[in-house]
Formats: structure tokens, C-alpha cells, sequence
């Protein structure tokens, strides 16, 4: 039998399940306001409310905890808080400012883990006016004095310079305390008007060169990106002070955010070089460390304005400093790790992230080339007795290259080692009883790793999830919060979303647009992953494809766009191409297919955190404005 | 070429002729094929066989072949079934239907009124789409729908109440026949005909009101018989012809229902391993299990021929010559150590000191005795052990099947005698004793076995409920313990699809849960659905503390707290509340006996069988609302360099205080390491041990078997749980108005001096929870003991009592506010059982109690966020 379809990998993704194009049908919302519960008892009301999404707080009749709640939580949009300030006012007959600061006082009371929620607020602070501000100073000043968190007194600080409206009063008040100076300078880049801001470059550049305390340096490093005009004199400021190595860190962080206008090409080398040999020195286990990937950043950056030769130097010099980074895991119920193959540079340290999420524990072993079988013979004969180190089932064996502690269920760790110095094939493995006969993979061991996988591309595909609803629903909620642009962008286009379906101006017309998909699914995000897990479940009539035989043990397969008294218009794949028009005297008989035209197990070869991000993006309609991409803290 | 034209043409010619007037009779063609769909209905048909029998007799020319392929609790739009199991259209073509029986309406019907649309709608549906199906590759089958059976009304306070379901049920049938005829689809009116019959028999003829027994399923069959055929039933002797019938439907049962279908056909089927040594050509679980499930279906067609030849009159041998070959496989662990001798073994199992390990069994001495799973110390005293020599499951051509053992012992503690209880099972997983009887679980049925004339032999069985899944057998119902007021428990793991009929509506689970079972009233609900692997482990303490443990990572678990109401889904994470040393746990126990020193009192017994084979010992304390576990010094540890197969898998304490383990004695252990075929899975040894205490003398057993109701009671102020617990079972198989009556005079006549009077207080309401008779009074005062331990414990009494208490809401108002956090967790957790906005309100002025809101008592918050997600929606 012939069919005639176009090749699989062209259908690519295609949500027939979908109903239909979103100018075609209102999507209709159940999300109306809702009636929430808020008890009277302030301490069950406070339970309730922590227990609502952002959604359903947004929804909840406005009391008192409510609006308290509205200032607190994480990752509100800002008309809320504005709201609760205004509310707070009616409530307690007073004003939006001294809610505002009753609220910081709260917060502030509540210790480190209210942070974010204050920095937040800042910006309400800060953009008050100038009177009504000063008609608080005394207020101000006092929480200054009392609060415990530094976020609290640098946004307090930020309202009593634009109190002022200038900086010498407050400078000069501030100067005579170390704390209090460097609370003030952490006030600065707060500061709404650019103006006023910028007025404190001649007093902060000083200070960045050479303060009383080092915190206070940091403070005065930190501010000086927010120096309008300015941009030019604070980066060779601050390139002196990275390549004098004095808070380079914090240094480092500042240069990159000032504006690439204002990088200067003969500082770049040296600049790029110091870091370089700052690197060689940052012990193996610390290269995965923020700081560390903060310079390499730098490095990169600046390399990119040299010429190419010595730009490409540095860029390899940086690329041979950095620690190769592996996440490897372990598969539920199964007994295998996620990766059959890891590839290393020889002699060179590595990171390996071993998560553990299946129910038993598991280690991670490395052997000598083709000594798995013997190690884990060794392994099962031991006694569960941990060793020196705390490690269990590491046979001590010179074919023993490495081995890390039992991972418990759920539970991950860090294992960092240096590769071998031989290249070869050697074997990582679970030498847990009974694991090693099944659970292990190749630790390819190369000089060139680029090299290695060019020549050697992923044979085996990565290890597959069946992925139920199930599964996921009880991460669903995540979807909003936190999810990573990038990776949901890349998923879409890896999985070839786009070869089938439109979202926003992306994308081919194949099978359902997925603008509004959401909407139209009434918000329920389950069902939507039950469609992209199980296209088949739910086809919409309009997608579901045909089977028209023609004789001779022909068929055409493909979607029907249009028909007439004489022909059927087929779609039997989503290029424009695959359209053809078959004449209905030639069509012997006609069936509907069971089968959507989507492929199932699409998300297989993802992870969780992967799945949520893709769901985000098509939320996101593909906009990295969207909230569920805000990363606030 | 031309085969799907074609058959769209008879397709609507079928549809065509169908859609004369309904047909009034069934007429049946040579060799038609009849599937059965539908509930326990149907599902119980094939274990019976008495329509099946009546037809048979009616049509010997006609060589019929039935294939059942209902399951209980199944709808007309469900299909609970583990992965890949197969749809029902699918099912359909493989027996290839020409008939279908479909016994729908009565699962669907707890949706009452407001569900009836919908299912008219859903039925429709099926009607509609059976008429373009051709299951036998030429035509569409001819479909006979039947209404659900009445509930009968039982006249016993713990039968569920008939009239309420038959309310809807009387609707149900009468949308079911309207449905029918607008399809042209013959009806028949299984109501109105049970109903008659109901009224006109002596005993009952369901065993819960809702499902036939074998004599109410024989009364019921001539009537379902007329409707269907127009005609009489055959009469006669025909139960030679039936018992070839049910015989040749076990046969099918098994491969339609074949246990392990997570192995057979699901996930790890597709595991592989190498067929004939290291680098050979592999075959998978699946290849050989589909061999062996194509022997099922040969053995099954074997037995049809039988059943043809008796209803013509003769009869022949059934002979399964013919079954196609299985292939073989090499083990992949070659290097077996050979076992020792039981005896022999004890030299390398290392105690404490003053601990002694003895031999009570062996496969040496007893044949019959092979991978022992499960055991039990009955009334008698006699030691009860599950076989599991078939493990992971039988095959097709096994000769040796599971048995359920009785050990009688000696005065040395050593067995002297084994008689088989029941034999043929198939992964007999759990047993607990229930009245004259014992409680079976054999996926997908638990069972209900007695041996009503004495003979040490199960001579009645019944299938109490049905619907347990096994898509892996070691996942599969287990750890059977008995709580203090008589509910036992049943452990169900990861990749099931569970379903079981009830009287209140079908119970539905998917993966792990933890089932809750009265065997007096058949109440079953699902009590901890989790995300367990396989929870094997299962202990209640003296107060009635509930400990659960997930053997695959022998994670264990403080109860209470997840065990709240939860209309679907699964609990969160819950924290562990030990530090296990190792897993995996295939049980627990309690070292709960004065024959061995006061500081072992109460130790937690956890078993170990991979790495540490042995057993932990965890001492309890409390902490907050739960409890925590603390390690303790190792009860026995196992050599694996010696006896790398010793598999501690069972325990037990026996009438005289001493502790017996089983050793599954086996080196292959695990599902996924090995192939399910893999020859080197043992199938020869088992044995059993026991720990005594030099030094100290033993307990006097305190008698139970045979003793009146007030030297029972006297018993439970025995300290030894697992006394009070077989005095309670031997008060079950006492009348319960006796039992309550002497009961409530033994709790008044208590010393209240005593420093247990508490806890004697506390199982007398204990023993009426176990008869299922409330008493209000006796339960207030338990409520409001000085003892915290008998608060909590009368509040989960007080929760299962709920529906028959005056204002309990009002009563959780007080044990919300309790002084001591595990009454008020236990307080929270009812709560979550009610459907009203109060018992919200109740449940959250726990917070009250609370001393720090951002420090709140773990389970407290943890059940607490679970009964108010619970209560959500009668709050907002």
C-alpha cells in the first residue's frame, strides 16, 4: 500500500486537538470575579490568604489582611499595591505615605525573608513628592534608624534625599557615620530623579577608589552605573579597579551594566587579561559560582572589541578556564541515568549536578575502562557501612577512578572532579546493590571535546518520559511564575511548534492557531496539556484528517480545506506544497483517521521545568513581556 | 483491495436493516461470539456462570464462545485500566464479538438526577457507535443492554441503605430503556426482574445489597433468560455444564485480568534483557509474556470444546497439548551462591546480645513452604504464612500454585505440622482474619475464606471486593493490618489503576493509595492516596498511631495527617519522621512483648532486604502533634557474604511474646534487575524464625480461641497489641448486641485507679467501633480523657462516626482546641471529611492554638492545608 503523506518529520508538531482559530470563537472565561473566603479571625485569614495563588488574592473581597497581603506577596502588579496603600488610608483614615511606611516597618519586622517585597516598594517611595516626603522626614529618619534589613534603609534612605531635593544636607549629616553613609549611598541609585541622582557622582567616585569600610566601597561601586553623563569616567574607574583586583567582583557587576557605548577599546584588553589570570587562580569547585560566570561574562564581552585574533585568544583562554558543567539524573522507577554518555575534556575539572529524583538512592561511580562489571561485583559484597568519607559501596579498587556518597531520594548533589588525564572510554555507574548491572552510562574521556562530538554525534536519543497529565497537574500552577523565556522559545522551535501552528505572527497554518489557546480551553491549563500529551484524545473536526482512497492501492491522507461539486482540496502536510486537489470520481472511498496529525510524546524529551516554560510561552503568546517570565527576586 | 470499501457498505447496510422495530429477542447464529461489558454485574457472571450456563444448555448446536470483559465498576464511559492495557474497542475486536451484553447504569447512577442527561447522552453514544463497528471483520454486533440490579434491602444496620439507591437506580433503568428503543436496541429490565425475585426469596440474595451471591445469580438467571430470549430456560441439573463454564472463565480471567500488566504489557514490559548470556540477542518481558498470554487464550479456546460437548450431551478430557511453545531465557546473575541450611544459615544472622535466633521451618521439612510473603498468628494460636512460590506470577503452565499455610506449633515454638488453607491462589499478597474466617487479597478480588467444617481446609469463598489492580504484582494490595476498631487496610503501589464498586458509587485511584476496608459494613474508601512506589509497611501502635511506610525507598510516615478526605488526586509530600539507615522495607512491626526487656518496649521493627538484610529497630517519641523515630541497636543482621539470600520479609509476635520472621530466601529479588522469567528466580525456599530472649521466660499465651465474651474482654487489658487485637477478632464472630451490651458493663465496671484505665476505657469504644454500634456517651467521655493519647484516638472514632452522631461539628469544636496538638491534628483531619462551611471554619481555629504562626506544628499546617483545599469549595 502506498500513501501518499509527506514525510513525518514534516508534520513536525501539529495540535489538531485544538478547537478552533481564536477570531473564530470568543474564548470563554469562567474567571469572572470570584467570591473568595476571607475569615474575620486575622490569623485565619492570614492562613487563607497564604493560601492563594496571586490569581485568587487579586480576587478576594478587599479587607485589611488582604490589602496588607497585597504589599507582601511576591510578584503582584504594581496597581495592587497602590491599591492597598489607598485602601489602608481609607481604612485607617489616614494617608497613602503612612501606610506606605507602616507597611516597610511590617515588613522590615518580619526579617530577610520580606527583602524582595521591600525592594519592591521602594519605587512607591521614592517616586512621593518632595513635600509630602519632608512632611514625614522625622518619620523616615526613625525607621532608618530602627530597621534591621539594609533594603529597608536604602529605600528609606532614597526618600530622604528626594526629600531634600539636593545632596550636600544629607551628605553632610550622614558623613559622621560610617552606617549611615553607606545606608545613604545604598539610597542613591533609588533616586527617581536623574537629576538629583546624578548630583552625588563627585562624592561617590572617591568613595568607589577608597572608603572607610569595605561595605562602603561596595555600596559606592554599586552606585556608579546610575550616574547619568558620567558613563564614560566610571568605566575606566571602574576597569582600574578590576584590574587592581579591589572588590572585583562587585566591580565586574557594575561595568557590565553600564551602557556598551560607553566601553573603551584600549581598556578592554588589559581589562579582559587581568581577569584571565584572576580566573587561573579561582579554585575548580568555585567556577560554577555567580561571581566566577559574572567575569567570565566580562571577559567575553570585551573581548568582542578587540580585534578578532587577540579577541579570539581571550575567548579561548576564558572557554579552557571554565568548568564544564553537567546535569545528570536519574529516572523514576526505572533504574538508569537520564544521559548514556558524557563527554569530558581530559584532565580538566567538571561539575557534575546529580539529581536524584527516583525512589531509592543512587551514587555515581567512575571505573576503569570495562571494570563496571567487576566494581559492581565488588559493590554488591560489601557491607552497608560507609567508608572515611561517608560514601557507601565504593569498593576500594584502583579501578575505582571516583565515587560520590549515596544520593538519597529526592535529594541532589554537587560532585566535582577532575576528568582523567587519559583519553578513553571510561564507565560511571550506580554501584548501589544490584544498580550496576543496569544503571551506568560512558564517561568518554577527549582533548577536544568539540572535536569528539563532531565526529561522534548523540547516537542514542535522550532518555524519554512518558508524561501524564497526572503528572504534571500539580505543577501547573507554576506556569505563571518564574519560567524562563529563552527555554520555552527554544522548546517551541526545537519541537517544530511553529511548522504546524501560528502563534501570534509566527509560524505556519497548518493545524490550529494557538493565539488564545488558553482562552479558548477556558483557562484550564490541564486540558491543554492533555491535548499536547494526547492529541488524539480530543480532534476538532476541522483537523482531523481524511483518508481518501483512490484505487490501485493508493490513498492521500491529509486534511480537507475545501470542497466542491468535483474535487476535495487536501492539505496533506503544512507547506503550501503539500495542498492538492483531488477529483472526486477518483476517490473510491472516504475515512476519517483516528489519529491526530500531531505526534504524540512530543514533551518525552523533556523535563518538568522544560514542559512548564514551553506552557508559559504559549501563555506568553511569545512575548517576554509576560509576567510568568518576571524574575523579581 | 477493496476490504474498507466494502465494509462500509455493510456497514450501512447493517445499519439499515438494524434500524427495523427494537427486537424483542435475541436470536443467536452458530459460533457467535458474546463479550460481556459492564460492572460487577457482569463481572461476577463469569465466576458464576449461571446464564452463561442456561444458554449454553438452551444452544448446544450452537458452539457459542462467551468472553467476559467487565470489570467491576466499570461505566459505560470509563475505562480505568493500567498503561497500554487496551481499549474496550479494542478488547472487542480480539474476541471478536458478534454479541455484546452490556450491564451498564448502575455506577453512573450515584449521580442522581443531576447525571442522568449526561448519561443518556453517553449511552446514546455507545449504541450509536456499536452499530458502525464490526468487531468481527464483517458485521456490527448485535448489542442486548440491561439495566443495573436493584439493591436489595438486607435487613442488618451494617448493610447500606437500598431504598436511596434504588431511587435513582429505578431512573436510571427507566432513561436505559428509553435509550434502547430509541436505538431499536433490545432492553431488558434487570431491576424489575431482581426485584422479584428479591421478594420472593427466603435469604438474601446479594451479599451487600448490591452484588448477587452464586444462589441469587442462579434465581436471577432463568428470568434474565425469558427477557432476553422470549422463551423458557432450560431446567435441570446443569451443574456439570456450569462447572466446565467457570472452569474454562477462570481460564479466560486470567489472561483478561492476568496480574503484573505493568510487566506484560505496560512500561516495563519493554525492559529487555540478553536471552542467552552477556552480549546475545535480547528479548523483553513482553515477548515472553505475550507467549504466555496466547497459551491463556489456547487454554481458554481448550475448554470451550469442553463445555460444546457437554451441552450436546457428552463430555471430553480438556487437553492443552496443543499450547504454542514460550521461549526460554538464560538468567542473567549466573553466579547463584549456593543456599544454605536453614539451621545452618542462624551462624550467620548476628543479634544483640541476649537475643536468640531458632529455626521454626523450612522448605526442608516442608515442601510447601516457599517464598513466604505475609504471616499471622491466629485466634489458636496457630502461625498463618502467604506462599508465594509463583512470584512474580504464574505461568500458564505452572503445576505448583500459591497457597495460604497453617502452621501448627510446638511447645518449642518450632512448626510441627502444615496444612494448606487455601491452594491455587495467584499472588496471594495479604491476608487478615476476619470472624470464623480470613480475608484474602488475590489481584483483583479480596476474598473472604472459611472452613466451615473443620478440616483446616477453606470450604466457602466470596468475593467481598473487586476491582484491586495489579499492574505489578509486588505493588499489589498488602500489609493487611488491622486497625483497633476492626478496619483493616490495603496497600496498593505505583502504575494501578484501582477501581472498586462500592454502595456509595465506584471508588477510583490511579498509582499508589492506601485503601481503608470495614469487612462489617464493606465501607471501603481510598485512605492515603499518595505518591507511594509501593507502601508494604503498615503498623498501628497501642494508641492507635498510624504508621505507613513506602517499602521501595522505606520511607515512613506518621499518618494522621495525610490521611484526610481528598475527593480526587494524590497528598503532597509529606516528611519523613525516621532517618531510615536503608531501604527497601517489604514490612513493619511492633516489639510489643514482655518477654523481652522493658527498653525494647514499643521498638518500631523495620525490615530490610538489599544491602542491610535484616531488621532496624527505631525507637518513638513524640514530637509535636506526630511522633519521631530515633535508631536503635539493629535486631538482627544478616550476613551477605554467607547467606547473600536471606530476604527478611515478614514478622510477627507470637502468643508466648517470642518475635517470628519469615526469610523469603531468595537471591533474585527485584522486578526491573531481572527478567520476570529469568530462571534463577527462586521457587524453592522459604523459611521462618524466631527471636526469644535467653534468660526470660516466655508469656503464657492468653487464651483466646473459643472463650466467652467476658474473658475476651478481660484480654484486652493484655499489654500485647497483637493480643488485644486477636481477643477483638474473636469477639467479631460473637453476636455484636451481646458483645456491645457486655462490653459497656465491663467499661463501667474498670478500676479507674488503674494506670491504664485510660486505654482499657478507650477499647471498650474500640470494640464498639469494631461491631459498628455507636454509644455517644462513651464516646464523649473518651473524647475528653485526661490521657491526650485517648482523645486523639477517640476523635478518629468520633470522624468514622460522624454520619450517626448528634452535631459532631460541635464535638470537633472542643478537640480543635485541645491542649495537646495530635487531638487537635486528629480534630483537622474530620474535619475534612465534612461537606459544610463550619467544619472550615472548625478546622482553622486550630491556627488559634498555634503559639507562632510562622512556626507552626508540621502536621498541623500539613493537614490543615490539605482538609481547607479539601473544604475549598463549600468556603468561597
Amino acid at each position: 500500500m502506498k500513501i501518499s503523506l509527506i514525510p513525518l518529520c514534516l508534520l513536525g508538531a501539529f495540535l489538531t486537538a485544538l478547537p478552533l482559530a481564536a477570531q473564530d470563537e470568543e474564548p470563554k472565561t469562567d474567571d469572572g470575579p470570584k467570591k473568595i473566603y476571607i475569615p474575620a479571625n486575622p490569623k485565619a485569614a492570614d492562613y487563607i490568604i497564604s493560601q492563594l495563588s496571586n490569581k485568587e488574592l487579586v480576587q478576594a473581597p478587599r479587607v485589611e489582611p488582604v490589602f496588607n497581603a497585597f504589599l507582601k506577596r511576591k510578584g503582584l502588579d504594581a496597581k495592587y499595591r497602590e491599591e492597598a496603600l489607598a485602601g489602608l488610608a481609607a481604612l485607617h483614615k489616614t494617608d497613602r505615605l503612612t501606610e506606605l511606611l507602616a507597611a516597610l516597618e511590617r515588613l522590615d519586622a518580619l526579617g530577610s525573608g520580606s527583602a524582595v517585597a521591600i525592594t519592591d516598594l521602594g519605587p512607591f517611595l521614592a517616586r512621593s513628592k518632595p513635600a509630602d516626603l519632608t512632611a514625614k522626614k522625622s518619620a523616615l529618619e526613625n525607621l532608618r534608624a530602627k530597621a534591621k534589613l539594609r533594603e529597608t534603609r536604602c529605600v528609606v534612605s532614597a526618600g530622604l534625599i528626594t526629600a531634600d531635593g539636593k545632596a550636600d544636607a544629607v551628605w553632610e549629616q550622614a558623613a559622621k557615620d560610617n552606617a549611615r553613609l553607606t545606608d545613604l549611598v545604598c539610597g542613591v541609585p533609588l533616586v527617581m530623579d536623574a537629576t538629583l541622582r546624578t548630583s552625588f557622582q563627585p562624592r561617590l567616585s572617591p568613595l568607589a577608589q577608597k572608603a572607610a569600610t569595605p561595605d562602603l566601597q561596595r555600596q559606592a561601586i554599586q552606585a556608579l552605573p546610575a550616574m547619568k553623563g558620567h558613563e564614560a569616567a566610571n568605566f575606566a574607574a571602574l576597569a582600574s579597579l578590576i584590574r587592581a583586583g579591589t572588590e572585583r567582583a562587585t566591580a565586574v557587576r557594575s561595568l557590565l551594566q553600564l551602557p556598551r557605548s560607553a566601553w573603551q577599546k584600549d581598556q578592554a584588553g588589559p581589562v579582559a587579561q587581568s581577569l584571565i589570570e584572576h580566573a587561573a587562580k579561582v579554585p575548580t569547585d568555585q567556577r560554577t559560582g555567580q561571581d566566577f560566570l559574572d567575569a567570565m561574562q566580562l571577559g567575553n564581552d570585551l573581548s568582542l572589541l578587540l580585534p578578532s585574533d587577540e579577541g579570539r585568544r581571550i575567548r579561548k583562554a576564558l572557554g579552557e578556564l571554565g568548568v564544564r558543567v553537567i546535569v545528570l539524573k536519574t529516572l523514576h522507577e526505572q533504574m538508569f541515568f537520564d544521559k548514556t554518555r558524557l563527554v569530558v575534556e581530559a584532565g580538566k575539572p567538571v561539575e557534575i549536578i546529580f539529581e536524584n529524583p527516583d525512589a531509592m538512592p543512587h551514587n555515581f561511580v567512575i571505573t576503569a575502562p570495562g571494570a563496571r562489571e567487576e566494581i559492581g561485583k565488588l559493590a554488591d559484597a560489601m557491607p552497608q557501612e560507609a567508608d572515611e568519607e561517608g560514601r557507601m559501596y565504593i569498593p576500594k579498587s584502583p579501578k575505582v577512578l571516583y565515587g560520590s556518597k549515596l544520593v538519597d531520594p529526592g535529594a541532589s548533589l554537587k560532585l566535582n572532579f577532575t576528568a582523567p588525564d587519559a583519553p578513553g572510554e571510561y564507565t560511571y555507574v550506580c554501584t548501589f546493590p544490584g544498580h550496576w548491572a543496569r544503571m551506568f552510562g560512558t564517561l568518554v574521556v577527549t582533548t577536544d571535546i568539540e572535536d569528539y562530538l563532531a565526529k561522534n554525534p548523540e547516537q542514542e536519543a535522550p532518555k524519554i518520559t512518558e508524561w501524564k497529565t497526572a503528572d504534571l497537574a500539580a505543577d501547573l500552577k507554576r506556569v505563571d511564575q518564574h519560567r524562563n523565556f529563552a527555554s520555552g522559545k527554544a522548546l517551541f522551535n526545537s519541537l517544530a511548534c511553529a511548522q504546524c501552528h501560528q502563534l501570534g505572527k509566527e509560524g505556519t497554518a497548518f493545524g490550529p492557531n494557538l493565539s488564545g489557546v488558553l482562552g479558548r480551553w477556558k483557562n484550564d491549563r490541564q486540558a491543554l496539556l492533555e491535548q499536547i500529551l494526547d492529541p488524539s484524545k480530543v480532534i476538532d473536526d476541522k483537523f482531523r484528517a481524511q483518508s481518501l482512497e483512490l484505487g490501485d492501492e493508493n490513498f492521500v491522507s491529509g486534511i480537507v480545506l475545501a470542497e466542491d461539486a468535483e474535487t476535495v482540496t487536501v492539505q496533506t502536510g503544512p507547506s503550501e506544497a503539500a495542498i492538492q486537489k483531488v477529483k472526486k470520481s477518483a476517490i473510491k472511498s472516504r475515512s476519517k483517521e483516528d489519529l491526530s496529525r500531531m505526534p504524540a510524546g512530543l514533551l518525552n524529551m523533556l523535563n518538568k521545568e522544560q514542559i512548564l516554560d514551553l506552557l508559559a510561552y504559549l501563555l506568553a503568546e511569545g512575548s517576554p513581556d509576560h509576567a510568568a517570565f518576571k524574575h523579581d527576586h | 483491495m477493496n476490504q474498507r470499501f466494502l465494509t462500509l457498505v455493510l456497514t450501512f447496510a447493517c445499519a439499515f436493516i438494524a434500524s427495523a422495530d427494537a427486537p424483542a429477542k435475541l436470536e443467536l447464529k452458530t459460533g457467535d461470539r458474546i463479550a460481556i461489558l459492564g460492572g460487577s454485574v457482569a463481572d461476577r457472571m463469569q465466576h458464576e456462570g449461571a446464564l452463561e450456563t442456561l444458554i449454553a444448555a438452551k444452544f448446544p448446536k450452537h458452539d457459542l464462545v462467551f468472553r467476559n470483559l467487565a470489570t467491576a465498576a466499570d461505566e459505560v464511559t470509563t475505562w480505568h485500566r493500567s498503561e497500554n492495557f487496551g481499549s474496550r474497542d479494542q478488547w472487542l475486536s480480539r474476541v471478536k464479538a458478534d454479541v455484546i451484553f452490556a450491564f451498564y447504569g448502575f455506577n453512573e447512577s450515584f449521580k442522581g438526577e443531576a447525571g442522568l442527561a449526561k448519561y443518556k447522552t453517553d449511552l446514546d453514544k455507545f449504541l450509536k457507535d456499536a452499530k458502525t463497528k464490526n468487531y468481527n471483520s464483517n458485521s456490527a454486533p448485535r448489542v442486548v443492554l440491561f439495566s443495573p440490579i436493584a439493591c436489595e434491602a438486607i435487613k442488618d444496620p451494617n448493610q447500606p441503605d437500598a431504598a436511596k439507591n434504588n431511587a435513582n437506580l429505578a431512573k436510571y433503568t427507566a432513561a436505559m430503556a428509553e435509550v434502547a428503543k430509541a436505538n431499536d436496541v433490545q432492553f431488558v429490565d434487570l431491576f424489575a426482574i431482581s426485584k422479584k425475585q428479591y421478594s420472593k426469596a427466603d435469604e438474601p440474595l446479594t451479599i451487600n445489597t448490591f452484588m448477587l451471591s452464586e444462589a441469587g445469580a442462579k434465581a436471577l438467571a432463568p428470568d434474565i433468560f425469558r427477557a432476553v430470549f422470549g422463551d423458557s430456560a432450560p431446567t435441570g441439573n446443569l451443574e456439570k455444564l456450569r462447572g466446565a463454564i467457570v472452569d474454562k472463565n477462570t481460564e479466560w480471567h486470567h489472561r483478561y485480568r492476568t496480574v503484573d500488566g505493568y510487566n506484560v504489557y505496560g512500561g516495563r514490559s519493554n525492559l529487555r534483557f540478553p536471552k542467552a548470556g552477556a552480549g546475545s540477542p535480547q528479548i523483553s518481558n513482553r515477548d515472553i509474556m505475550q507467549q504466555e498470554m496466547t497459551q491463556r487464550e489456547v487454554k481458554t479456546a481448550n475448554r470451550d470444546l469442553r463445555v460444546w460437548a457437554i451441552a450436546k450431551g457428552g463430555d471430553l478430557k480438556v487437553d492443552d497439548s496443543n499450547l504454542p511453545a514460550v521461549e526460554k531465557i538464560q538468567s542473567n546473575k549466573a553466579d547463584i551462591k549456593p543456599f544454605l541450611s536453614g539451621e545452618e544459615s542462624i551462624k550467620h544472622i548476628k543479634v544483640p546480645a541476649g537475643f536468640k535466633v531458632t529455626l521454626v521451618a523450612s522448605e526442608e521439612q516442608f515442601p510447601e513452604l516457599v517464598s513466604p510473603v505475609q504471616m499471622g498468628f491466629d485466634t489458636k494460636g496457630r502461625l498463618w504464612v502467604a506462599a508465594w512460590p509463583s512470584y512474580p506470577e504464574m505461568t500458564p503452565t505452572d503445576k505448583v500454585a500459591d497457597k495460604l499455610l497453617v502452621f501448627d506449633l510446638g511447645a518449642d515454638g518450632k512448626a510441627t505440622k502444615a496444612t494448606t488453607y487455601l491452594d491455587n491462589l495467584n499472588c496471594p499478597t495479604g491476608f487478615q482474619f476476619y470472624k470464623d474466617g480470613v480475608l484474602v487479597m488475590q489481584a483483583p478480588d479480596l476474598w473472604f475464606a472459611r472452613d466451615t467444617d473443620g478440616d483446616g481446609k477453606a470450604d466457602w469463598k466470596e468475593r467481598v471486593v473487586m476491582g484491586m489492580d495489579s499492574a505489578d504484582s509486588h505493588h499489589t494490595a498488602n500489609a493487611m493490618v488491622l486497625d483497633p476498631g476492626g478496619a483493616t487496610y490495603l496497600s496498593d503501589g505505583v502504575f494501578h489503576r484501582t477501581q472498586v464498586e462500592t454502595a456509595i458509587g465506584p471508588i477510583r485511584n490511579s498509582d499508589g493509595c492506601i485503601y481503608r476496608f470495614e469487612p462489617v459494613t464493606g465501607k471501603f474508601e481510598r485512605y492515603v492516596p499518595y505518591g507511594f512506589a509501593n507502601p508494604h509497611g503498615r503498623v498501628f501502635d497501642y494508641w492507635g498511631n498510624d504508621i505507613i511506610t513506602d517499602a521501595t525507598g522505606n520511607e515512613n510516615f506518621f499518618a494522621p495527617a495525610f490521611s484526610g478526605y481528598l475527593e480526587s488526586g494524590k497528598h503532597k509530600g509529606m516528611k519523613q519522621f525516621w532517618s531510615r539507615p536503608s531501604r527497601p522495607c517489604p514490612a513493619t512491626g511492633i516489639l510489643s512483648s514482655r518477654h523481652f526487656p522493658e527498653e525494647f518496649q514499643g521498638n518500631f521493627l523495620n525490615l530490610n532486604v538489599i544491602g542491610f538484610q535484616g531488621i532496624f529497630q527505631a525507637k518513638f517519641s513524640e514530637e509535636g502533634s506526630g511522633l519521631k523515630g530515633t535508631s536503635v541497636q539493629d535486631l538482627i543482621k544478616g550476613d551477605n557474604q554467607m547467606i547473600p539470600n536471606f530476604r527478611p520479609i515478614a514478622v510477627a509476635i507470637a502468643p508466648d511474646g517470642s518475635i517470628y520472621f519469615c526469610d523469603w530466601a531468595k537471591e533474585l529479588i527485584g522486578h526491573m534487575q531481572h527478567h520476570i522469567r529469568d530462571p534463577h528466580r527462586d521457587k524453592l525456599h522459604g523459611r521462618i524464625y524466631r527471636i526469644t530472649f535467653e534468660g526470660r521466660p516466655l508469656l503464657t499465651p492468653v487464651k483466646i480461641d473459643g472463650q466467652p465474651i467476658p474473658a475476651l474482654l478481660e484480654a484486652l487489658k493484655t499489654p500485647e497489641n497483637d493480643v488485644r487485637t486477636r481477643a477483638k477478632i474473636e469477639l467479631g464472630k460473637h453476636d455484636s448486641a451481646k458483645v456491645v451490651a457486655a462490653a459497656k458493663k465491663w467499661a463501667a465496671s474498670l478500676d479507674t485507679k488503674d494506670k491504664d484505665y485510660e486505654h482499657h476505657r478507650l477499647e471498650a469504644l474500640w470494640v464498639h467501633q469494631w461491631h459498628n454500634v455507636v454509644d455517644e456517651s462513651l464516646l464523649k467521655e473518651v473524647l475528653r480523657s485526661p490521657d491526650h493519647h485517648a482523645r486523639a484516638a477517640a476523635t478518629r472514632v468520633l470522624c468514622y462516626w460522624r454520619d450517626r452522631v448528634k452535631n459532631p461539628l460541635a464535638l470537633l469544636k472542643v478537640q480543635v482546641a485541645d491542649e495537646h496538638p495530635r487531638v487537635r491534628l486528629e480534630a483537622v483531619r474530620a474535619c475534612s471529611f465534612f461537606t459544610t462551611k463550619e467544619a472550615g471554619e472548625i478546622a482553622l481555629a486550630v491556627l488559634e492554638k498555634e503559639a507562632d504562626p510562622t512556626k507552626p506544628d508540621y502536621y498541623i499546617k500539613y493537614c490543615l492545608d490539605e482538609t481547607m483545599s479539601a473544604l475549598k469549595k463549600y468556603m468561597n
